[in-house]
């Protein structure tokens, strides 16, 4: 799994869980770039993401990370 | 000891001096200098007082380690962490909110109880460190930093005097550098910490204090006033609040500041919020921080809710469906902010009830209102649109605080009452009356009004008094400073401040 493939995956979530086809992440897109992604829907990603790559993301990581970039990093190291 | 006495600046002048002159023990001097302060400002007996901490330090230092040796055991460290925050929440509970929730309880089930051997005397700021403290074990036990084997390091985090009283509620992961590196006398730090501590004060001593007047005033005699009135004293409260409250803060992140130590902020200007939402995530930031983190995501995360989630979204739709785990997350976290703050009925109604109802009516008719802004071709970025919504928080986060000023619930409901059927009755001269409110406190509502405009303006922007201040020569710094302390000394009402949050 690169980075690349983490992205369109993640993209794909991103845009189901928003609601909104045009979201292009980058690593330094933050909740502040996407409409909707607040602390209420913050757990909602979380589970989406979990569900698509199919592992559980700690809660220590859940609560820590700062943006997609951070996230993609724990999405590969906890892929790989 | 309080953050406005003699005794207090005097304990600040020798830690600091001892600290800078002994660098090599600034960690212990610190600790030294917390609990010494601790115990001068503790109004529970020193015998008393050395259980309770030694009961929070043992569960918290040893509890971590006790975590860690589960590290591969999700079971056994799930239920070590569960019994640490057990003893932690226990504790809590029995010295601090007892004796109140089982008055409420009794109260609403009609029952006569004697159950005054429930009332313990307050352990000054045992709701703030306690939550420290779970925190740290459950950001061990998620695996987010080891245990700290130093236990001076743990019982500082722990007690850190400027974050002891009423906070902010502090995270070991931001304050373990900070304690463990040596801090060199910088300018920067002291002349920044002098002018926040002078900030606070002038804003407590001058602000605070004299529009609580009006509030005592009003609320004191509730029938002699129209709903006007009521109006008028309950943002003359939200004021009083909230310069008491962020007043508190700039004294302790300004006297933590002159250490080298930086605290976390609690507030974000939270009356320019233009939701109820945004108002509880820049009001009292630390503690919204820390129920967030600790209570509402695991809740939300757990398997239980995210099945119940799923089943929701099958049987309601994708959209009403996955809002059910998080209004039911938001009972529960209601429910415990309200306890935190006391469990009084009338606490319950200001900072648990009826935020609880505002945030989900907004989430529920969020759709309704988009309609009606397009129905209406509003300018949703115009500036009247947004000065709209910005007095429309307010009005509704005082609906939580009429609770809180007429220290009731069958009372504050009366007031709300009174205040609706009767909402252009005034009083002015009457609520001046009342207080004695002189020309000197009606110069201050004056400059504190001007204060508040122009701190909308540089807001609205994209700055702030305090940038703007920063940016402009030395000289205008020292002008403003010398006449915030002449200000105080000369109308600053010294002598009879007590801290609003410290009951809490």
């Amino acid at each position: 799994m690169d980075r690349e493939d983490v992205y369109e995956r993640l993209n794909m979530v991103f845009r189901e869980v928003f609601d909104d086809k045009t979201i292009e992440l980058t690593d330094d897109t933050t909740a502040d770039d996407v409409d909707g992604w607040d602390s209420f829907e913050h757990i909602n990603l979380v589970v989406a993401v979990e569900e698509e790559f199919s592992f559980k993301i700690p809660m220590g990581k859940v609560v820590t990370m700062q943006n997609v970039g951070e996230m993609v990093d724990i999405i590969m190291e906890l892929g790989s | 000891m309080s953050l406005t006495s003699l005794g207090f600046f005097m304990f600040l002048s020798v830690t600091f001096a001892l600290y800078y002159l002994v660098p090599r023990f600034q960690r212990e001097i610190l600790l030294a200098g917390s609990l010494f302060f601790y115990f001068s400002a503790s109004a529970m007996g020193g015998f008393s007082l050395t259980i309770v901490i030694g009961y929070i330090f043992c569960i918290t230092y040893f509890g971590a380690f006790l975590i860690e040796k589960y590290r591969r055991e999700d079971r056994k460290r799930n239920l070590v962490t569960f019994l640490c925050v057990a003893g932690l929440t226990a504790g809590l509970f029995v010295l601090k909110y007892a004796f109140n929730l089982s008055t409420l309880v009794l109260s609403v089930l009609r029952v006569e109880q004697e159950i005054s051997w429930l009332n313990f005397v307050a352990v000054m700021g045992m709701s703030y460190f306690t939550l420290s403290a779970i925190g740290y074990l459950m950001d061990v036990s998620w695996g987010t930093y080891g245990p700290e084997r130093n236990a001076g390091m743990v019982a500082l985090f722990l007690f850190y005097f400027p974050a002891l009283v009423s906070g902010p509620v502090v995270r070991f992961g931001h304050m373990r550098e900070q304690y463990r590196e040596r801090h060199a006398l910088c300018y920067d730090n002291v002349a920044f910490g002098l002018r926040r501590m002078v900030w606070g004060y002038f804003k407590k001593l001058v602000i605070s204090d004299r529009f609580g007047l009006v509030v005592s005033g009003v609320y004191g005699d509730l029938a002699s006033f129209g709903g006007a009135d009521i109006l008028i004293a309950t943002l003359c409260y939200a004021v009083q609040l909230y310069t008491d409250f962020s007043g508190c803060m700039d004294i302790v992140l300004g006297a933590s500041q002159l250490f080298g130590i930086s605290l976390p902020e609690n507030f974000n200007a939270p009356f320019l919020s233009r939701t109820v939402q945004e108002f509880w995530q820049r009001w009292h930031i630390t503690l919204g921080v820390w129920f967030k983190d600790y209570v509402m995501y695991p809740m939300q995360k757990s398997k239980h809710m995210v099945q119940l989630g799923k089943r929701a979204r099958k049987r309601l739709g994708k959209k009403t469906g996955r809002k059910l785990p998080f209004y039911l997350s938001m009972v529960v976290l209601w429910f415990l902010i309200g306890i935190w703050h006391g469990g009084t009925g009338y606490y319950f109604m200001a900072s648990a009830v009826i935020p609880f109802f505002l945030l989900m009516g907004g989430d529920l008719l969020q759709p309704v209102f988009e309609k009606l802004k397009k129905l209406l071709k509003i300018r949703k970025e115009g500036w009247i649109f947004r000065l709209f919504q910005r007095a429309r928080t307010l009005l509704l986060i005082c609906v939580c605080w009429v609770f809180v000023c007429a220290a009731g619930t069958a009372e504050g409901f009366a007031a709300l009452g009174q205040a609706l059927t009767h909402p252009f009755r005034v009083h002015i001269g009457q609520i001046i009356g009342a207080e004695n409110l002189g020309r000197k406190t009606l110069v201050i509502f004056g400059l504190t009004i001007l204060l508040g405009a122009i701190e909308y303006i540089l807001q609205e922007r994209g700055t702030s008094i305090k940038e703007f201040l920063d940016r402009r020569r030395y000289g205008v710094r020292v002008a403003v400073l010398y006449a915030e302390l002449l200000l105080i000394l000369l109308v600053g009402m010294v002598g009879n401040s007590a801290f609003i949050y410290f009951q809490f």
